[in-house]
């Protein structure tokens, strides 16, 4: 305490390092989406929603570029984790199509973003369809 | 009766699952510009590639390469190339090999997306596969005879800056082309855009041969800039080429008429090219020879 009243410019550190502590969580909450989506894509909204032609097209598209990794029935298959788990399914319309779009090249997800944002959708109401609509 | 031995049978069982296991993704119908997409990890994808011109006062001849691209990890895309060339009252000759690796520098997608690319190249002087369009690369390059131009060996790196972009379904993108001759030859400078859509954006819910989305058209141009001793367009290669592809479950098509905007430039060619991707392709390796 005394060397806070000798030294004034410690208590602008220690006021300084306790602001960034009190600031971590807060960002990290902002970021901390569906597999490191931006909290900004959860209020994307679905412009296929409920759209069954959609979903079909989207099924279509699934089984020609994800099935091989994710299984025909969405079940996973090695490295690559199934998409019907609690984490997917609790996962909003835009942090999937976030996910699908950026992939995690590091983990061996790929990024589709050389489909057209349209089809990246069809495949997200897909996945809606066969986890229930949110 | 006699039994096949056990590697027969393996490699069969190999083929088989090449066959049933392959899914194509989107790919663009580029032949010499690249985009940022790559390779998705553990596929391997095999392409053919031919072209096929006839410089002015010279013999018409075919190109070939084959491709083997390799998906190492999602950043990371390796493929290793065989060149050949049929020529015309001359001969069918290999004309050498190459190694590219092409890595994405940034981890999420971008408004524009940067990728790497190097390349190491040994090829003879009569290679033809016109890949890549630097320095002042010229039809009368060709004029020389295929004996003689077989003799020369030339070890080069290529080096490319990619920059793609994909805006409502449209694909940009640019190549800053630098390659450099192991013994001692100038740098020479080329570039490649591209741009391309598919014909439809949407997925169509029946499974179809000629759905429009299984089609992408768009238009490559390329050429040479010159050399670090002379960084021009003058005496130079310039192409413009239309291109379309037509993606039929496990292959893509594609095709390309060219033409050349230069004297130095072959006035037509025509590229085309099929591709075959293989999906889970080093896990169907560790099952089949388990």
């Amino acid at each position: 305490m005394s060397l806070i009243k000798q030294k004034p410019w410690c208590r602008v550190v220690i006021i300084n390092i306790t602001a960034c502590i009190a600031i971590v969580p807060v960002i990290a909450g902002q970021t901390a989406g569906f597999r490191g989506a931006p909290s900004s894509s959860a209020q994307i909204k679905n412009p296929y929603a409920s759209d069954g032609q959609a979903a079909a097209g989207g099924k279509k598209l699934y089984s020609q570029n994800c099935s091989q990794c994710h299984g025909h029935n969405l079940q996973g298959i090695g490295p690559a984790p199934a998409l019907t788990t609690t984490s997917v399914k609790g996962a909003s319309p835009g942090e999937l199509f976030w996910f699908i779009t950026n992939g995690d090249l590091n983990k061996g997800m790929p990024s589709w973003a050389q489909l057209p944002k349209q089809q990246r959708w069809q495949i997200v109401t897909f996945l809606e369809s066969k986890n229930g609509d949110k | 009766m006699s039994k096949l031995p056990p590697i027969f049978m393996k490699a069969s069982l190999g083929c088989l699952l090449l066959v049933t296991s392959a899914c194509g993704a989107g790919e663009r119908p580029y032949f010499v510009a690249y985009d940022q997409t790559m390779e998705e990890p553990g596929n391997l994808e095999i392409e053919a590639k031919g072209l096929t011109a006839s410089p002015q006062g010279g013999n018409g001849f075919l190109s070939g390469v084959t491709e083997f691209e390799y998906g190492a990890k999602g950043w990371w895309t390796t493929e290793f190339y065989l060149d050949g060339q049929t020529t015309a009252n001359e001969s069918t000759i290999f004309t050498g090999f190459r190694w590219e690796n092409r890595l994405r520098l940034l981890m999420r997608e971008h408004k524009i997306n940067p990728v790497l690319y190097v390349e190491y190249e040994d090829l003879s002087g009569a290679n033809k596969s016109l890949l890549e369009v630097v320095g002042f690369d010229s039809q009368y390059d060709a004029l020389v005879p295929n004996r003689e131009a077989n003799e020369e060996r030339e070890r080069e790196i290529e080096t490319r800056l990619i920059l793609s972009s994909n805006l409502n379904g449209w694909n940009i993108s640019e190549n800053f082309i630098a390659e450099k001759n192991l013994f001692g030859k100038p740098w020479e400078f080329g570039y490649a855009v591209a741009v391309s859509r598919p014909l439809s954006l949407l997925a169509s819910a029946d499974e179809c041969i000629f759905c429009r989305e299984n089609f992408q058209a768009g238009v490559e141009g390329y050429g040479g800039l010159g050399t670090a001793n002379e960084f021009t367009v003058h005496g130079t290669s310039q192409y413009v080429a239309p291109v379309i592809s037509w993606q039929v479950r496990e292959a893509v098509f594609k095709i390309s008429p060219t033409f050349g905007l230069t004297d130095a430039s072959y006035r037509a060619m025509l590229r085309f090219g099929i591709s075959y991707e293989i999906s889970g392709f080093t896990r169907m390796l560790r099952k089949a020879f388990h």
